[in-house]
């Protein structure tokens, strides 16, 4: 009944491991110089794999924060339009957290730090007017899910890892990984690298290396399409009465000294029309603005911001997101030195 | 938790570590075993119960084996284990699959019966390790083992991590031999350990998971739209994944227990140079066809009752072999593909007698290609989710499905699965009758070196989304 065992000691080849071992780590670093020196000459920048994982080393950063931090939520627009940097040359001494993540409504979170936190400084939350259909809460709930069940330590120190050594290696962007660069490769045609994330969770999306009218034209459809689903959900007639609700979660972070804004960022053109046509402004926003205890800003508001053109119609060129930070923070903060 | 994740990587470090120390031997064992709960439980924590469960039952009734004088009281200590083991194998994993097929019973006999499905989460790894608790007491049964004298080398027997959740399913008489006396590790065994445990896991995550997975998932997602070449490119993707995800594990899992002076049995030795299907069993998850083999086959009778039975035997043994692997049809008909490829291959040796030319170069190589393509249909029902993408790709697959349209896989995702399927099948035919060790042995350090910087470079570079290996849901 004994089986053959293939690594039994007597059939391990012998040979000098310590030499191809070390030899092995000497082709992986002049393979690693190489490559990394190829693509940074191809104009390539580090970039962080946003996923789960880093969300969740974004979440951690939740817990413990003190009253001098902002916490934003949202979608991808806030995302890319969010500089930290500048955040953090206008509130020295501040914090801030990134939980916005592309594609899912954000309130899901906002309950989640309501009920399951004591969070108690600033919560920034952008929201949309599809963003108060009680059917689009729960979007974001699969993050909070993995968070709460699948994150640990062993995950938390892998990530960290990652994290350090995508933040310094171009090698390892996402954008160049082989599965996706030997096809480029093959074909002989690299598409330039428009999108970088930070460590923690920036992305700068550069809309000069892409395809802008293909991308429009997507983001359109995409939009048109979400509509006319978001308007067959019984929400869109009766949104209001979810209103109590998050109320309920404004108030739970405001008693307890802490603070919510919610925000509408900049859309423009087409997209902008579709949003005005079935979501106008004084149906939805202008309603929730009035009902809810939160601050809330609403861009065509604010001087400076309403002039803004998006890229696609729903997300800031990168070189509007500077300015668009420096008005948000004082929009947040109305007495910049207080 | 996952060999291709960091977390994993950290994990054995700091197992290495511990063991590499000088504590004792049994304290050694300990570490292990708490390591290897400490690896379960970062999937699921409340299952480890169930490895307890399995663990102390199969340990009392080995004991109770033992002890007893009559065979009635011998076979109730099995039925224990048997009841126990393919009890939880049972609910965890077909609980939901029998109430369905239940149900349809019910209701196309006119008995309108909608019970709510059970939410039961499938522990990971359960068929692995049930399998080998359970071949533990049937050993001892047997009178092919005693029962251990020691709880602890026992218990890291039924838990030991590197093979624990996707085997290769472990024999008592293999590994508890091994647990009797301290296993030192020579810088040899650690280097060639961590050898295996490269190439294994360059094989999942840059040949299966960066190379076949993403081509093979597109088609099989888009089954209904996909013409002929997309049928066939999809399902070689899939039979380069399968083979490379799982066969990645095993090689990952003998590596890992080899840095701990550990030595697990072989799981695959080059299956598509297989030449014929009693061949292939011999070469693909060889730990679990030698189990069924052992426990199922030859229970049944084997090949000991004449011509009709062993036929039966075969298909019985295919079709259970076939569920094993999921609580669907389509791996039923899967193992029952295989079990009709092994009774017409018995057959024919039975009725054409042993020619000369069947041994030549051209005929074998025939009788492999032959060997494949009968695999890769079968491959089709094992990776669909049901029966209607498994018709769409294997009608495709045979032309008279979808006809030729706008193709769903690209020229160059074309062109690197067919050179990657051919690179395999070649590798596998040059490596039929000899083994990794012996070309490593052959090879001079620099190609080693070389060969493992490379991987490590590719494992580096390849980025993906960390997934897990196919054979965890089984």
């Amino acid at each position: 009944m004994t089986q053959t065992t293939a690594n039994a000691d007597s059939r391990r080849p012998a040979g000098p491991y310590r030499r191809v071992w070390g030899g092995a780590v000497l082709v992986l670093v002049a393979l690693t110089v190489l490559s990394e020196a190829f693509w940074r000459a191809q104009g390539f920048q580090p970039s962080v794999t946003d996923d789960e994982q880093l969300w969740a080393l974004e979440r951690d950063c939740l817990d413990g924060a003190g009253p001098r931090t902002v916490v934003v939520l949202g979608r991808s627009r806030i995302q890319q339009a969010f500089v930290p940097e500048i955040f953090e040359e206008m509130r020295p001494g501040y914090g801030f957290v990134q939980l916005a993540m592309g594609g899912d409504h954000p309130l899901a979170l906002l309950r989640d730090i309501a009920e399951n936190t004591d969070f108690a400084g600033v919560i920034l939350c952008t929201v949309t007017a599809p963003s108060l259909l009680p059917e689009l809460w729960n979007q974001q709930q699969h993050r909070i899910d993995y968070y709460r069940r699948e994150w640990g330590p062993l995950k938390r120190m892998g990530r960290r890892v990652k994290t350090f050594l995508q933040a310094h290696l171009v090698i390892l962007a996402p954008e160049l990984s082989l599965r996706e660069a030997i096809p480029d490769l093959l074909r002989g045609r690299v598409e330039p690298q428009f999108l970088r994330v930070s460590p923690r969770r920036h992305h700068r999306v550069d809309y000069r290396k892409v395809d802008l009218a293909k991308f429009t034209e997507d983001q359109l459809k995409t939009i048109t399409r979400n509509v006319e689903t978001y308007v067959a959900l019984e929400g869109f007639t009766n949104w209001p009465d979810g209103l109590g609700r998050i109320e309920d979660w404004v108030n739970a972070i405001q008693r307890r000294g802490g603070r919510v804004v919610f925000l509408c960022c900049p859309t423009s053109g087409d997209y902008r029309a579709v949003e005005d046509k079935h979501f106008p402004r004084e149906v939805f926003w202008d309603v929730f603005a009035a009902r809810t205890a939160a601050d809330t800003i609403h861009f065509e508001d604010v001087p400076g911001m309403r002039e803004f053109v998006c890229a696609e119609g729903s997300h800031l060129h990168i070189e509007d997101t500077h300015a668009f930070t420096r008005l948000l923070v004082e929009e947040l903060f109305p007495s910049p030195r207080r | 938790m996952l060999f291709n994740s960091l977390s994993f990587i950290q994990f054995f470090l700091i197992v290495l570590a511990l063991h590499y120390l000088p504590f004792s031997w049994s304290f050694k064992k300990f570490n292990l075993l708490i390591a290897s709960y400490v690896f379960y439980a970062a999937w699921n924590p409340p299952f480890v119960i169930l490895l307890w469960i399995s663990t102390v039952v199969d340990w009392f009734a080995a004991k109770g084996i033992a002890r007893r004088q009559s065979a009635t009281a011998k076979r109730l200590w099995v039925l224990v284990s048997l009841l126990c083991n393919l009890g939880l194998l049972g609910f965890f994993k077909y609980g939901g699959f029998l109430l369905d097929n239940f149900v349809l019973l019910t209701n196309a006999v006119g008995v309108d019966f909608h019970p709510a499905r059970p939410s039961i989460v499938l522990p990971v790894g359960i068929s692995f390790y049930t399998f080998q608790t359970l071949s533990y007491t049937l050993d001892v049964y047997r009178g092919a083992t005693k029962p251990s004298r020691s709880f602890l080398d026992y218990a890291l027997y039924v838990t030991f991590f590197p093979q624990l959740v996707a085997g290769p399913i472990v024999r008592s008489v293999d590994f508890l031999p091994q647990c009797a006396t301290e296993r030192r590790v020579a810088a040899g065994q650690l280097g060639w350990g961590l050898s295996l445990l490269t190439i294994g896991l360059f094989e999942k995550t840059v040949i299966a998971d960066g190379l076949f997975a993403p081509i093979c998932d597109k088609v099989y997602a888009q089954a209904g739209a996909a013409g002929p070449l997309d049928a066939w490119i999809g399902t070689l993707a899939f039979s380069g994944q399968i083979f490379c995800d799982f066969a990645g594990y095993s090689t990952c899992a003998i590596g890992a227990a080899m840095c701990l002076g550990f030595a697990i049995p072989d799981n695959f030795r080059f299956p598509y140079a297989a030449v014929g299907f009693a061949d292939f069993w011999r070469r693909w998850h060889i730990s679990l066809s030698s189990w069924l083999r052992d426990y199922l086959y030859i229970s049944l009778g084997g090949n000991r009752t004449g011509a009709a039975r062993t036929y039966v035997n075969l298909a019985v043994t295919m079709l259970l072999g076939g569920l094993w692997h999921g609580a669907n049809w389509t791996f039923v008909v899967w193992g029952g593909l295989h079990g009709i490829y092994l009774v017409i291959e018995r057959w024919a040796r039975a009725l054409f007698p042993p020619w000369p030319l069947w041994g030549a170069l051209p005929m074998r190589m025939t009788l492999a290609l032959t060997t494949y393509l009968a695999v890769l249909f079968a491959w089709v029902f094992f990776r669909a989710q049901d029966f209607t993408t498994a018709w769409q790709v294997t009608t495709s697959m045979l032309g008279v499905g979808r006809g030729v349209g706008e193709s769903l896989v690209t020229k160059i995702e074309a062109t690197i699965v067919l050179a990657a399927t051919s690179g395999l099948l070649a590798l596998h035919w040059l490596m039929r009758d000899t083994t990794l060790e012996n070309v490593a042995a052959r090879a001079p350090w620099w190609m080693r070196a070389a060969v493992l910087g490379g991987m490590l470079y590719a494992m580096m570079t390849v980025a993906g989304d960390n997934r897990s290996f196919i054979y965890f849901q089984f």
